[in-house]
């Protein structure tokens, strides 16, 4: 794994979860909407942004190592791919630490373990497959979109055709 | 009983670390344009960029996650997008999308070429302008916070 790659991946994938988030906030600040997030704990709204920052970061290295050709389609296909990966951590992720939240709770009250364990599990594999493809279409939606805005950004640097992401030069 | 105050402590928690990042965010990059002006070694300002460039994205991103956060805390009681407060907070948003952009472009730019090959005047001005957007991003939050 090229440490090269690897600081570029985490540029470009903390990069795309901040404008993410920025235009999430803009749109539903003009739609009036902002008011939904007040009963969000400050430190749940941490974590969330966490785990899709997490995200993020692993489907842009995911993207940006399969970019071998300076061609745009290659570049939307990797993009829309690690889109998908990304949106499927990042709901894999919420739904594992909210299925260990519910049963840390039913532990506490005093529910026997073994069925704390079996429903735990049951909502990690049912929940888990069905919303997995629904946030994998999503984040390859969001995937798609991001892959044009780098796009854009490149041409905005100025970059030539001769580089690509998975360049073994930038590995220096 | 201790719940509002832990509140409390937490939202200042979060607006602090807020201001720290801002802080980061806009003199990382105008003390990098400073160095980059006395043109150092090509190896200093290889380990410079590496270290400032993974420290300048972990900021915009404390800084964006911090600043939903501030949004979010006074619920139903934020203006109106459409008063003057919404006016400005749609351009701080604005601007800071410009900010994220421009950081962007520079990484392109310093990841594209080594760093013995990279025009450090070039560099530097990327770095200036960056700086700039974050301190027209500083003003527009000071409106917002005392008018």
């Amino acid at each position: 794994m090229a440490e090269g790659l690897r600081r570029f991946a985490f540029a470009m994938g903390t990069f795309h979860v901040a404008v993410l988030a920025v235009v999430v906030t803009l749109g539903a600040y003009v739609a009036g909407e902002l008011g939904s997030l007040e009963e969000l704990h400050p430190l749940v709204g941490l974590a969330l942004f966490g785990v899709l920052w997490a995200g993020s970061v692993i489907g842009t290295y995911w993207a940006l190592a399969g970019v071998h050709d300076h061609a745009l389609h290659i570049a939307i296909q990797r993009g829309i791919g690690g889109g998908a990966i990304a949106g499927v951590f990042v709901f894999l992720t919420f739904l594992i630490g909210v299925a260990l939240t519910v049963a840390v709770g039913r532990v506490v009250d005093g529910d026997p373990m073994t069925d704390v364990i079996a429903g735990a599990l049951f909502v990690v594999a049912f929940y888990g497959a069905v919303g997995g493809l629904v946030a994998a279409v999503v984040g390859g939606a969001i995937g798609f979109m991001f892959s044009l805005v780098d796009w854009v950004v490149l041409r905005l640097g100025g970059i030539s055709e001769a580089w690509t992401p998975s360049d073994e030069h930038r590995s220096a | 009983m201790l719940a509002p105050l832990l509140a409390i402590d937490l939202h200042l928690g979060v607006r602090t670390l807020h201001v720290v990042a801002a802080m980061f965010a806009v003199g990382v990059p105008a003390g990098l344009a400073l160095v980059l002006r006395a043109h150092p070694a090509p190896e200093v300002v290889e380990r410079l960029v590496a270290d400032a460039e993974r420290l300048q994205w972990i900021v915009l991103a404390i800084l964006v996650a911090t600043g939903v956060g501030n949004l979010a805390a006074p619920g139903e009681g934020t203006p109106e997008p459409s008063s003057q407060w919404g006016r400005v907070l749609i351009a701080k948003l604005g601007l800071v999308l410009l900010l994220l952009v421009l950081s962007a472009v520079r990484t392109f730019v310093i990841a594209t070429q080594r760093m013995r090959a990279v025009h450090q005047q070039r560099l530097g001005t990327w770095y200036g302008v960056t700086a700039a957007v974050g301190v027209c991003v500083a003003v527009l939050a000071e409106v917002l916070a005392h008018g």
